[in-house]
């Protein structure tokens, strides 16, 4: 793996992310917690471990095994060198920084591994520089089981962990604060609106930029939801929904724009159009800031959710194409109305059509997500979806189509908790494997209703985002049959 | 850098008649309750060799029917390296066991098992073909692979 020379510089903290996520844009966590961390007045450098791996990892000729490992910690002698050699070169690279504590971020379940060996390789050549992980990937569910860390602890590998927003309790804890809520415990607090709008911008300063797919500013707008979709983790996590003003997000774009001189913005929100008074807010700015620059616009991409005609007039489309979104997610999840009603996400065939034509109208690019096999679903719903697809193939036009890797319960959402109710018996991990008893819904059943439906959504000229874990997942089902 | 690394190594046992014995490093292993930790450096790679000895035909009890009703054995049923600590799982598969074999002459068998079930008298192979804590932990993950210290049909 080449890695850039070592660099000496002492720092008090070292912040690193821990592979194995596939991004195309840079994550937002170290260069939040490197700005919480200036604030504490400890310095701080920020090692995007992830990306050197996931990039090293593409273009290596086992990457199958690597991605296996990093998943499922399997073992392939073919790999061994390199990955011995990989946390080796990794943590001399920390610790030439000399520093005291090294924090180490999981996005997900899936950098347990790696943050474990890279643990490791810490505690054996530093055994005095204190280690604290957090994020979401600390923990086994949403519902906080901690096997996991518990290890860790175990076996010495790490000092403390952080669960839940960090800002506040990261900046405690580097203060030697009272206050330890989230800190080796789960008792953490969700920031309030006012906390959000008073937080530092991120520092990105480390970040490298080039590395990435697609170079854009990470930023978050906001943390939770206005729906109570019973499939989502999210809101098990995040209880309330808290956003920042309108204004303070678009002076953050432009104070990172002005640093980092990127034009291009992706939001890690749940939805950017939760607060719609807010979000005019910050549309208007943009629409306005992009009509007096317009060789120099900025440009955003995030997660969005329809709203009925009422709350989301026309004229608010307008100012949104002005606002020049590069692309709008949305979480469709079903074509049926009855469906989606029935998942807790509330907007009717109305409201989907209407946002769809105004998008159209001022070519802005959806990207529509998808679930195929809700509980519920039948053959009829699949029917239905390719009538509608048929019917409404023009909106090809702008909307790009991802059906996901078929519907997954996961532990502590909603519909994890009613599965017995609506006579779902869960098979798994993996969270795909589950059947419905009435129905006769099963795991192949849906991986063909997936293929059926990437068909013919390209067969109506959609573009189809196939995703390499979600073709694993649907590989995984039907073994030699995909 | 030092190269010696901390093993710690807990066994449990049935032995009822105190026949079965335990030798590390020539030095006997004390149970207590049926328990027994005991703490050793080594270096990497190492081969330690584990003696069990003593075990009779008198500590076997079997039904009319020749089913094995009691059988007097040692397990080892923890382990860690540097207090890294492997998959249970690793732990079935990773003791080698040359059958009736002694410690002057530890591989000499024709009877070779991996199991941590020490039922029978022999020499006991730790192997941690590893240079380092990493590759160590690394290679416990071969527990995973059907065919990693396969027994085969016999066992």
């Amino acid at each position: 793996m080449s890695l850039s020379s070592l660099e000496s510089t002492h720092y008090d903290l070292v912040l690193v992310s821990a592979p194995y996520t596939e991004t195309k844009n840079p994550l937002a966590a170290l260069g939040v917690l490197k700005s919480v961390a200036t604030l504490a007045n400890w310095s701080c450098r920020v090692k995007d471990f992830n990306i050197d791996c996931v990039n090293f990892v593409k273009k290596s000729y086992h990457s199958d095994k690597f991605v296996d490992f990093f998943y499922n910690e399997n073992y392939y002698p073919q790999i061994s060198n390199d990955l011995i050699q990989m946390f080796d070169t990794v943590s001399d690279q920390i610790l030439a920084h000399s520093p005291k504590l090294v924090g180490i971020s999981l996005f997900s379940y899936a950098c347990q591994v790696a943050a474990k060996y890279l643990c490791m390789e810490l505690r054996r050549k530093s055994p005095n520089t204190k280690i604290i992980i957090g994020g979401s990937g600390i923990f086994d569910n949403v519902l906080g089981d901690h096997s996991y860390v518990n290890n860790l602890l175990e076996m010495n590998l790490v000092d403390y962990y952080i669960v839940g927003d960090a800002e506040k309790s990261f900046y405690n804890f580097l203060v030697n604060s009272q206050d330890k809520s989230g800190i080796n415990n789960v008792n953490w607090k969700e920031l309030s609106n006012t906390d959000l709008d008073q937080l530092p911008f991120p520092d990105y300063s480390d970040y490298e930029f080039f590395k990435y797919e697609t170079p854009a500013i990470p930023i978050i707008g906001s943390r939770g939801c206005v729906r109570s979709c019973d499939f989502c983790n999210d809101i098990v996590h995040w209880k309330k929904f808290s956003f920042r003003s309108g204004k303070n997000i678009f002076d953050e774009m432009l104070h990172q724009k002005d640093r980092y001189g990127l034009n291009n913005f992706v939001f890690s929100d749940a939805l950017i159009n939760g607060n719609m008074k807010e979000f005019k807010i910050l549309i208007e700015l943009l629409a306005e800031y992009n009509t007096i620059n317009p060789k120099n616009r900025l440009s955003w991409d995030s997660q969005f959710i329809f709203r009925p005609k009422n709350q989301f007039p026309e004229e608010l489309w307008k100012t949104l194409s002005l606002s020049n979104p590069s692309i709008l997610r949305v979480g469709i999840e079903s074509l049926s109305e009855n469906i989606r009603f029935q998942m807790g996400k509330k907007f009717d065939q109305d409201s989907l059509n209407f946002g769809l034509e105004m998008a159209l109208k001022y070519n802005i690019n959806i990207g529509g997500m998808l679930i195929v096999g809700y509980p519920t679903e039948t053959e009829s719903d699949i029917e239905y979806a390719k009538q509608w697809l048929k019917q409404y193939s023009y909106f090809n036009k702008i909307l790009e189509l991802s059906w996901g890797g078929t519907m997954a319960i996961l532990p502590g959402t909603k519909l994890d908790q009613i599965k017995d109710k609506i006579n779902i018996k869960i098979q798994g991990p993996p969270w795909q494997n589950w059947v419905n008893t009435v129905t006769g819904s099963n795991p192949v059943l849906r991986a063909k209703w997936l293929i059926d439906l990437t068909a013919y959504s390209k067969a109506q000229g959609f573009i189809v985002e196939s995703g390499v874990e979600n073709h694993s997942i649907v590989s995984t089902i039907l073994g030699n049959n995909c | 850098m030092n190269n010696k690394y901390h093993l710690t190594l807990e066994f449990t046992s049935v032995n009822p008649n105190n026949s079965m014995e335990l030798y590390i490093n020539n030095e006997k292993i004390n149970f207590v309750k049926s328990i027994a930790k005991c703490a050793i450096d080594i270096d990497l790679p190492t081969k330690l060799h584990l003696e069990i000895k003593g075990k009779t035909d008198n500590d076997v009890i079997k039904d009319i029917n020749d089913n094995i009703m009691l059988d007097t054995h040692i397990k080892l049923c923890s382990m860690t390296l540097n207090n890294i600590k492997p998959n249970e799982l690793f732990l079935l598969k990773f003791p080698k066991i040359y059958i009736n074999s002694t410690i002057e002459n530890p591989t000499k068998t024709n009877r070779i098992f991996y199991s941590n079930y020490f039922g029978f008298n022999g020499i006991v192979e730790l192997d941690f073909d590893a240079s380092s804590i990493i590759e160590w932990y690394l290679k416990t993950n071969q527990f995973r692979n059907d065919s990693w210290h396969n027994n085969g049909s016999e066992y």
